[in-house]
């Protein structure tokens, strides 16, 4: 009796699925169990019905692993895939149904169950597999399952056919190495300790009550700051590499008045900081005062920037035309409408992000003085909403258009975006929509199908509205009208209600040209679309120019697939999946391809 | 490949330097401990040395001379020395403790 229920708690912990906790998830992959203090309660005392001593019963347990697991090898049949090597394993000794072992569970369990709060082990016991979906989920089930090596502790990919489920959860989980008689040791865990980064003073003390020791970026950066009225003591690394390191003291986020400095050249007619959250006024007065060469300006998380800059900036920078700001929200409507009347004709690109105060004014003199403007992005404007499209209609010369992130209380709705793509969509090479989830299939086939011929950049992220039906009929449409060549960039990130048809349809038509793609969190797709992607089915080729691909969140994505991405598609050189928690580290690196997100490449 | 740990690494610069190194000290930069002991087996951690085709030699022995000061003063209660690079050296040598993440 008591032998039947270890051998019922193994086979369960094996067999039964669902939610899990990060907590167990984490400890099974690394081999910990842990044993359940509610499951172990309510037997202890059946067992001593039983007239058997409960400590022999838990040391049974832990013994009888290896012995249950011999007398449980039922038929089984698996297949454990890797790319190279694909072994298969045949078992022919009958076994028992799920059906039948459920039927005998039930009389012990009818003892057992004493405690008001008793859960049924198949509800707490932790999962096998860090693959198995989550409640609610209706993703499908993917063909390959992550397992964990019962010998060595290491995860493996193993292929599951349909109706083959069920024979794989039993028998010892082996992976190809184990199986095959490799004996390897599991690599001793090092102890890591968190070094923080140090601050200005370099003798802080750090969180174990130890001095840390500051960063070598940090002392460079130091170094830079102390001299930076002598920039010729630097060293002369020439224009690119300023800009290489502006962003790496943008990433240290120590760029400040002073840092900055070291980016103001008065030969300089470009200029990007990337991270100016701890610059004052007198810094970004410092540009002005500085640089006065400019032409183009970006600066990110500008917020402390006032209207004081803005003014000198259209008095100092007589050659700006290109200004791209993130994060300006201080500066108010007046400044911005006298730095649009003061450069007029001369802007060519007005890039704004996160600005509350930039309105419908603003907005008018942007489009009556600012003509030849070519690229409006405006992102997170708080005041964006559908009538400023018309005026943005009067920008005849625009090639580049973003309009994403309107606020919540205002509205971008398709009839007014089918206008404003009406009207200058002949002339777009790239347009991003993000996060306009209003919009309907009708601007997909309305307006930009018959209109943005010239388009080679179309971003959708996050725009809900449009579903399968509409990026099928925009993309069959190019093809049989042959109006439009292809486009090299397409975001199509969390459209959550596309699916395979959509992708495979906007392959037909780019298949060739695309460079860039990200289909994250499309949670609809199968693996059918990914291995379109890499040249099969139909009279599919596979995408040759395919640079940068994202799939994070899609999971469909398993070893199969990105095998034969990888085999395919011989230009990629940036992959990122995270969040395809099926893949492993079965498909070997190749020189040349970043695979960004693989949870099996961290130690 | 546990096994054949060595107790030395060779770090070897655009310019043809080579600079032989604890495996300790080296693994104080994030970029050389993932190549020399990642999951996924790069010929570096088989051959126990990394060639660096960004940076020069002169560079190169500032972030090793980092990498042993580091190891040296980690865990210090007192005061530990300032660690001295050339001026002129600051921006490379950034550029390099950048790529090196240390």
């Amino acid at each position: 009796m008591a032998d039947r229920n270890q051998n019922r708690n193994q086979a369960g912990a094996n067999r039964i699925r669902g939610p899990t906790s990060a907590l167990s998830s984490f400890l099974r992959e690394h081999g910990i169990h842990v044993r359940n203090r509610r499951f172990d309660r309510p037997r202890q005392p059946a067992n001593a019905e039983d007239g058997q001593a409960p400590e022999q019963s838990t040391d049974d347990q832990a013994s009888t692993v290896t012995a249950e697991v011999q007398s449980e090898q039922e038929a089984s049949v698996n297949i454990l895939y890797t790319p190279n090597v694909a072994q298969q394993t045949t078992t022919t000794r009958s076994r028992t149904t799920r059906a039948t072992k459920r039927k005998k569970k039930r009389p012990a369990d009818d003892d057992d169950d004493e405690d008001e709060d008793y859960i049924d082990e198949d509800d707490v016991s932790p999962v096998m597999s860090s693959s198995t979906p989550r409640a609610n989920f209706k993703a499908k089930a993917g063909r390959t399952r992550v397992e964990f090596c019962s010998e060595c502790k290491c995860r493996f990919s193993k292929i599951v056919l349909p109706g083959m489920e069920e024979a794989s959860s039993s028998g010892p989980l082996l992976c190809p190495g184990c199986k095959s008689g490799e004996k390897k040791k599991p690599e001793p865990k090092k102890r890591r300790r968190v070094v923080g980064r140090a601050g200005a003073t370099g003798k802080r003390l750090g969180n174990d009550g130890y001095i840390e020791v500051p960063s070598l970026q940090d002392i460079c950066i130091r170094l830079s700051a102390k001299y930076i009225e002598d920039i010729e003591a630097l060293g002369d690394i020439g224009m690119i590499n300023m800009d290489k390191i502006c962003k790496i003291i943008s990433k240290n986020r120590k760029l400040n008045n002073e840092t900055a400095r070291l980016f103001m050249d008065p030969r300089n007619t470009r200029l990007s900081m990337y991270d100016c959250t701890n610059m004052t006024d007198d810094g970004f007065l410092n540009i002005a005062h500085f640089s006065h060469d400019l032409q183009q300006l970006k600066l990110v998380y500008c917020g402390r920037m006032t209207d004081k800059v803005i003014t000198t900036y259209t008095t100092h920078l007589p050659s700006l035309k290109q200004l791209d700001l993130d994060g300006p929200f201080l500066v108010t409507n007046t400044a911005w409408i006298n730095f649009i009347k003061c450069f007029g004709l001369q802007l060519e690109t007005f890039a704004l992000a996160e600005s509350p105060r930039f309105d419908i004014d603003c907005m008018t003199q942007l489009t009556e003085q600012c003509t030849n403007l070519k690229e409006l992005k405006l992102s997170r404007v708080g005041k964006l909403d559908n009538d400023w499209l018309p005026l943005i209609a009067k920008l005849k010369n625009l090639t580049k258009l973003e309009l994403s992130w309107p606020a919540e209380d205002r509205h971008i709705s398709t009839l007014e975006v089918c206008d404003l793509i009406k009207s200058i969509g002949s002339g777009l090479t790239d347009l991003i929509l993000q996060g306009c989830f209003e919009l309907t299939d009708k601007v997909l086939t309305d307006a930009i199908l018959p209109h943005c011929t010239n388009l080679t950049s179309l971003n959708l992220c996050e725009c809900d509205g449009f579903t399968s039906d509409g990026i099928k009929a925009l993309f069959d449409g190019w093809v049989e009208q042959k109006i439009n060549k292809g486009l090299t960039n397409l975001v199509l990130t969390r459209c959550t209600k596309l699916n395979d048809e959509a992708i495979e349809s906007a392959l037909r038509h780019s298949r060739n040209t695309l460079s860039a793609l990200s289909i994250n969190s499309l949670d609809e797709l199968s693996s059918k679309s990914l291995e379109a992607i890499a040249g099969e089915g139909e009279d599919a080729r596979p995408c040759v120019s395919l640079r940068s691909f994202d799939c994070g969140f899609v999971r469909a994505l398993d070893d199969i697939v990105m095998d034969k991405l990888i085999k395919s598609c011989k230009a990629l050189e940036h992959l990122k999946v995270w969040g395809c928690h099926k893949l492993t580290e079965c498909v070997p690196l190749k020189p040349g391809l970043r695979i960004e997100g693989r949870e099996s490449d961290t130690s | 490949m546990a096994e054949q740990e060595s107790e030395y690494v060779k770090l070897i610069s655009s310019d043809g330097f080579e600079f032989i190194i604890h495996r300790e000290a080296a693994m104080r930069s994030g970029t050389i401990k993932n190549m020399l002991s990642g999951a996924a087996n790069f010929t570096e951690s088989l051959e126990n040395q990394v060639t660096f085709r960004d940076i020069k030699a002169i560079v190169l022995e500032t972030a090793c001379r980092y990498l042993y000061y580091k190891w040296q003063n980690e865990g210090s209660t007192t005061e530990i020395p300032e660690f001295v690079i050339e001026p002129e050296l600051a921006l490379e040598t950034l550029m390099a403790a950048d790529f090196l993440d240390c």
